[in-house]
């Protein structure tokens, strides 16, 4: 915070880590939006100012999935909303429960564009098992613009590809997504 | 010469706004992924053997005997010549499955005791024609939905040719039936 008076102009600067703000009393705002700008270039306002936070929310769940000997993909499309896997291509296969993943930005001023960046592909992997997960931004949200503080919701999904034959077992991975804050 | 004041101030200020360049943040999540992968499993549970009764056979021409198990458990029938059965049944086979598909049964007759002896049933050396496109004609159809809950039943019959003056005896022979996804 930051308050002064100077002769008859009063006038009051808030700052704290989710917005900045700026307050007149009087009526002549000369002297007033002068030295706030003072204050802004004085170092106020930097990264800690917008604790903006990311965290995942929900793992992405394929589910059961029960294969027999043809090649086969699963697909979560969570591109425009919560989704939940089904058989995309391939011969006999049947798949159960899961959901798409969820990524949650919480946005800490209005209008901030959020950009999430994801890997092409990454290994689910058990032992020496492995299957290739693929197509995750084209079936996940990628950006969006906040229009009020708070949380938004990421749904994140992808093209599992499961070989004829594929171990059974509980596999697993893990991707890195980048996510990118435009303060406006 | 005040309004002039202003309006410079107020330049400098829209050009201060103007010319602070947005703050980027960057940050990263870890996403994880899972999936569980299952093999597909079939199972086949023999209940029932095929039994195709007691035969008075004619001794002077031969005859037929069906065991028309299409439709469902059966029991055998004289459908030619002057024999007589009496009793009998088809066989039945279960079905188990973890997934929801349609299976194709494949049925082929093979001998008991003779290593030439298929599409016949056996008695030491003595036979009777007993064949696997009958048994494929008088069974469930090669086709069959099956479910995880079941229940999965494979009804198994055939036709019987037995000769004039077929030599008494307990005859037997093997149906080996495969499923496939």
């Amino acid at each position: 915070m930051y308050y002064g008076n100077r002769g008859e102009k009063t006038f009051l600067c808030l700052s704290s880590s989710l917005s900045f703000r700026l307050v007149w009393v009087k009526k002549s705002n000369v002297i007033f939006i002068s030295v706030c700008l003072l204050v802004l270039f004085g170092g106020t306002l930097d990264d800690s100012a917008h604790a903006a936070s990311v965290s995942m929310v929900q793992p992405i769940s394929f589910g059961t999935i029960i294969v027999a000997s043809s090649n086969v993909t699963v697909e979560i499309n969570a591109i425009n909303a919560a989704a939940a896997p089904h058989i995309a291509s391939g011969g006999l296969a049947q798949v159960s429960d899961g959901a798409s993943g969820l990524v949650q930005v919480f946005s800490d001023t209005p209008g901030q564009s959020i950009i999430l960046t994801y890997p092409d592909s990454i290994l689910l992997t058990n032992g020496g098992s492995a299957m290739t997960l693929n197509g995750i931004a084209s079936r996940s949200k990628q950006s969006a613009v906040s229009t009020s503080v708070g949380p938004i919701n990421f749904n994140v999904g992808g093209l599992l590809h499961i070989d004829g034959g594929q171990a059974s077992a509980n596999y697993s991975g893990t991707m890195t997504v980048n996510v990118t804050i435009n303060n406006p | 010469m005040k309004l002039l004041r202003y309006a410079l101030v107020g330049t400098v200020v829209l050009g201060l706004i103007a010319g602070k360049s947005a703050d980027t943040l960057a940050a990263t999540a870890d996403v994880t992924a899972t999936a569980t992968i299952v093999a597909s499993a079939l199972t086949l549970t023999k209940d029932t053997d095929i039994d195709l009764g007691s035969i008075i056979a004619d001794s002077i021409g031969p005859c037929t005997i069906t065991l028309n198990a299409s439709a469902g458990a059966a029991v055998p029938a004289k459908t030619a010549g002057n024999c007589s059965v009496a009793g009998g049944t088809s066989g039945k086979i279960t079905v188990g499955t973890n997934i929801a598909s349609t299976v194709t049964i494949g049925y082929t007759i093979v001998g008991t005791g003779t290593a030439t002896a298929a599409n016949q049933l056996e008695s030491a050396a003595l036979t009777m024609p007993f064949t696997g496109a009958n048994v494929t004609a008088m069974s469930t159809a090669t086709n069959l939905p099956v479910t995880v809950a079941g229940p999965n039943v494979i009804h198994v019959g055939g036709v019987l040719t037995v000769a004039a003056a077929q030599a008494p005896g307990v005859y037997t022979g093997k149906v080996t039936v495969t499923v496939n996804y």
